[in-house]
């Protein structure tokens, strides 16, 4: 029995295999007194010392746990609600949260630590506690208008206008987020009878639907190569292309891009306690954390969005090139959940 | 009948017997898909009918099939002429264009897009056209490893004796290569066309108002909170795929070929070659305009992207961390390999020996179930506290290797199958004890396959991005989702570090892709 050998030898390698993945799973998974896990998106990167002053007040180490973008993060919360992969979840907009509460997703906390604007306080329903916020808007390439001897649209209806025809690029609204807002920024502002009627008029001007913000941004927009000048980003986008610019641009330097005020939606991101958490004590220290100036003050030049702590400074990036948007449209959670699912099949209908 | 004595039914018995060899991959995909799969659609599904009278669903069905079976056609007719002459004539610079072919599998589809759409005209932006030509730019190599050992393996002196015996070039190709090139074809065929019919990346990046159910059950799971309906369409989909490559399968197993000898016996053919290097130009065309993007800063050429990646300068960028990227990258792939690799060769010799259709149904799961479905399975299978895995670091190497098991499974078939059965057992009769009938008989015989199951997992483990992205990770990114990260910022020092990110992955894979079959073969 020659072949049995072997049979045994296999067998061990493979059983040696599986003890070493389930030892490896011994060190690694439950979450220690000592630790926080905090949930997050995949583009939530701030920096290495971020929670320094954390741990060192509380002797509370925090680890991030990224998968996915927003909507991947609440689809996966909502399913382990009650039985969370973390203790705090960083991320859950307005777009989003009505989901998430529906799915009790969230042991209700509001944060008083620190002094928030109070209109981004009452849209979290006194379940989560706001982190920062951002508007969705159009973003122009200026130059390349000049070429064309045409002027910044100022308005919606201007996108509509012949005179603009086929310069748009929007994302996905059915997958994407900035695309999901300008759906809703349209819809707040022509009416659930109207919109329909004003998305006709965008595709008969020949608005490009992309999938995605990357792929709008640096495939379409005629800065990075496209040939449509009008691209679906944030009021952010500016500074941002100010600090990031290659080869960096004086400080002074106006920036290569505008935003078309008219057209903004305010996403507003929080942050919650998720239920079931070991420690909701120290989850709930580590939300007053995140809204701590000095946290906040991060905020701007890593996720590039505006901090929702009043205290907190705006950088001068952002003092410069992003403009203030004075009246973005908003839209009650509740509203977005009872549409969202039928606006955008609609809107699919509409756009393909 | 003429090709009989060519080929012979594969042999039914066998002195290694095969109970335990599946089985390692069998519960390996089993555990990383069927089950969370499973789980998934007991936990979510309330109504399993009415997703399907939904805007949309019918159309992508519809989309799936035609546009996966007219990729797959086109990228047949364009990979096996590469394929025959690799397999025939003495090319120079031949493991640099594996290499080639090979690099566009891995890349993360974000990149191989924005690179498309660099380089197509802008009418062919976003179309039918620039779908299909994606789909044959990743799956080339496809039908390029997996036919091209199989076809180099065939004996010229077989097919001298044809010619010898009277043999018309139409009969030689009809009766002799054919038969012992089909399970390969097929094998390809099959594989290609699975891809491109639950293709996601491609289809997200480059087809607007297209949608392939893949794209429509993270639509419905994602963007519209239709858990239930997804999971549905998830569950359709894995059926209609797995029972589609098993009856694939099947006729592809019912013949084993008995030639042995390998040699590149006929001289260089400096046309052929041409063509075959022109061919591999085209397919560096996108990951050149790539790397000029990593260098086009918005006032000329820069080096601030490669600089910034390597941390040459103070980076204004917000953290990146790529060195960890990169080696984390790097061992992922490594373990998934070690998984993945004699897991698969070992139900490969299994099912070689006696056709097993449920166990290569099993193990074709991670190619027909949707990414998002197994990330959302997971979440809710392995929480409860002995088995909450969620969040381990090594649950994204263990899912890798079960994406990575049916390609493995796929490549090392054929080759296993070339191998003549009978030789171990003369070399037991003729005294040699285990270990050295493993070193010496089996273990050089099962190398080719070993090679090229490693490089598909390597290859596939590193470029990986949808189902690690969806999986929760702790501190730990990969570098297919650094390159996503920094591509979803605007600024030029973003998109030109980005780019040089993406080069450098494609060029850390086809560097590991060439070593690992230098080292197997030679």
């Amino acid at each position: 029995m020659i072949d049995r050998r072997i049979r045994t030898t296999i067998a061990l390698v493979s059983l040696s295999v599986i003890a070493l993945l389930a030892s490896a799973c011994g060190t690694s998974d439950g979450s220690a007194p000592d630790r926080l896990v905090l949930l997050a998106y995949d583009s939530f990167t701030p920096p290495e010392t971020a929670f320094d002053l954390f741990t060192a007040e509380t002797g509370i180490k925090v680890d991030i746990a990224r998968g996915g973008d927003a909507g991947e993060l609440i689809a996966k919360a909502a399913l382990t609600a009650g039985n969370p992969e973390g203790d705090v979840l960083w991320g859950v907009d307005n777009t989003l949260l009505s989901r998430a509460l529906d799915a009790e997703v969230f042991d209700p906390y509001v944060s008083t630590a620190h002094p928030l604007d109070g209109d981004l306080v009452d849209a979290g329903a006194g379940i989560v506690t706001p982190v920062d916020f951002g508007d969705v808007c159009i973003n122009v390439d200026d130059d390349a208008l000049v070429e064309r001897g045409l002027a910044p649209p100022s308005s919606l209806d201007d996108l509509i206008d012949p005179t603009y025809r086929g310069l748009l690029v929007v994302s996905d609204a059915s997958t994407s987020s900035p695309g999901l807002a300008f759906l809703l920024a349209t819809i707040d502002r022509y009416g659930e009878d109207g919109w329909a009627n004003y998305w006709s008029a965008l595709v008969d001007n020949d608005v490009l639907v992309v999938s995605g913000w990357s792929d709008a941004y640096y495939t379409a927009f005629s800065r990075y190569g496209g040939d449509r000048p009008l691209v679906l980003s944030y009021a952010s986008s500016p500074p941002a292309e100010v600090l990031f610019a290659d080869p960096p641009l004086p400080e002074k330097s106006p920036a290569p891009t505008s935003v078309m005020i008219d057209s903004c939606f305010r996403q507003i991101e929080f942050a919650g306690v998720l239920r079931g958490t070991n420690d909701v004590d120290a989850a709930r220290r580590l939300v007053d954390h995140l809204v701590s100036v000095e946290f906040q003050n991060t905020l701007p030049e890593t996720l590039f969005v505006f901090p929702a702590n009043v205290d907190a400074e705006l950088p001068s990036s952002f003092v410069r090139h992003a403009p203030v948007v004075t009246d973005p449209a908003t839209m009650d959670p509740t509203r977005i959940a009872d549409g969202r699912a039928r606006w955008v099949e609609e809107w699919l209908a509409i756009v393909s | 009948m003429a090709r009989n004595r060519l080929v012979r039914p594969r042999s039914t018995s066998s002195a290694w017997s095969p109970r335990l060899s599946p089985i390692p991959s069998a519960l390996l995909v089993t555990a990383v898909v069927l089950v969370p799969l499973v789980v998934l659609v007991v936990e979510t599904v309330d109504d399993p009918w009415s997703v399907w009278t939904r805007p949309g669903v019918g159309r992508a069905v519809w989309f799936s099939i035609w546009q996966g079976a007219l990729s797959t056609l086109i990228t047949l007719a364009i990979g096996l002429v590469p394929t025959w002459v690799l397999a025939h004539y003495p090319v120079r610079g031949r493991s640099i264009l594996m290499a080639v072919f090979t690099a566009p599998f891995v890349l993360p589809t974000v990149v191989v897009g924005a690179a498309f759409l660099a380089v197509l005209p802008t009418s062919l932006d976003r179309s039918l056209v620039a779908i299909l030509l994606a789909h044959v730019f990743f799956n080339v190599s496809v039908v390029l490893r997996t036919v091209l050992p199989v076809w180099s393996s065939i004996d010229e002196d077989l097919l001298a004796a044809a010619r010898t015996l009277g043999a018309t070039p139409v009969q030689v190709a009809h009766r002799v290569v054919w038969p012992l090139l089909r399970p390969a074809i097929t094998s390809a065929t099959s594989l290609v066309f699975v891809m491109c019919a639950t293709s996601y990346g491609v289809i997200r990046v480059l087809g607007s108002g297209w949608s392939t159910v893949d794209v429509e059950i993270y639509r419905r799971a994602v963007a519209l909170g239709d858990v239930s309906g997804a999971a549905v369409l998830a569950v359709v989909q894995a059926f209609v795929v797995i029972a589609a490559l098993t009856m694939w399968s099947r006729r592809s197993t019912e013949w084993s070929v008995v030639s042995t000898t390998s040699a590149t016996t006929r001289r260089r053919h400096r046309g052929l070659e041409a063509m075959v290097w022109a061919l591999g130009s085209i397919f560096l065309v996108p990951i050149f305009a790539l790397a000029a993007t990593s260098l086009r800063s918005s006032s000329g050429w820069s080096l601030a992207g490669w600089q910034n990646l390597f941390g040459l300068t103070e980076s204004r960028l917000p953290d990146t961390k790529i060195v960890e990227a990169v080696s984390n990258s790097l061992v992922y792939a490594i373990v998934a390999a070690c998984l993945a690799v004699p897991a698969g060769v070992s139900l490969a010799r299994s099912v070689a020996r006696r056709p097993r259709r449920w166990l290569s149904a099993v193990v074709d799961a991670p190619i027909g179930v949707s990414a998002v479905a197994v990330g959302l399975g997971i979440v809710i299978t392995y929480d409860v506290d002995p088995i909450d895995i969620r969040g381990s670091w090594w649950l994204v190497p263990v899912v890798h290797a079960s994406v990575a098991l049916p390609f493995v499974v796929r490549s090392a078939v054929p080759l296993v199958l070339s191998i003549p059965s009978g030789l171990g057992e003369a070399a037991a009769t003729l005294g040699a004890s285990p270990w050295r009938r493993w070193t010496r008989v089996e273990f050089p015989l099962l190398r080719p396959a070993i090679a090229t199951a490693a490089a598909f997992s390597l290859a596939m483990s590193l470029g990986e991005f949808g189902a690690t992205s969806f999986l929760t990770r702790r501190d730990t990114t990969t570098l297919p989702i650094v390159v996503e990260s920094l591509l979803s910022r605007p600024g030029s020092l973003s998109v030109m570090t980005g780019s040089a990110a993406a080069i450098l992955l494609l060029v850390a894979t086809a560097g590991l892709v060439v070593f690992v079959d230098r080292r197997a073969r030679t």
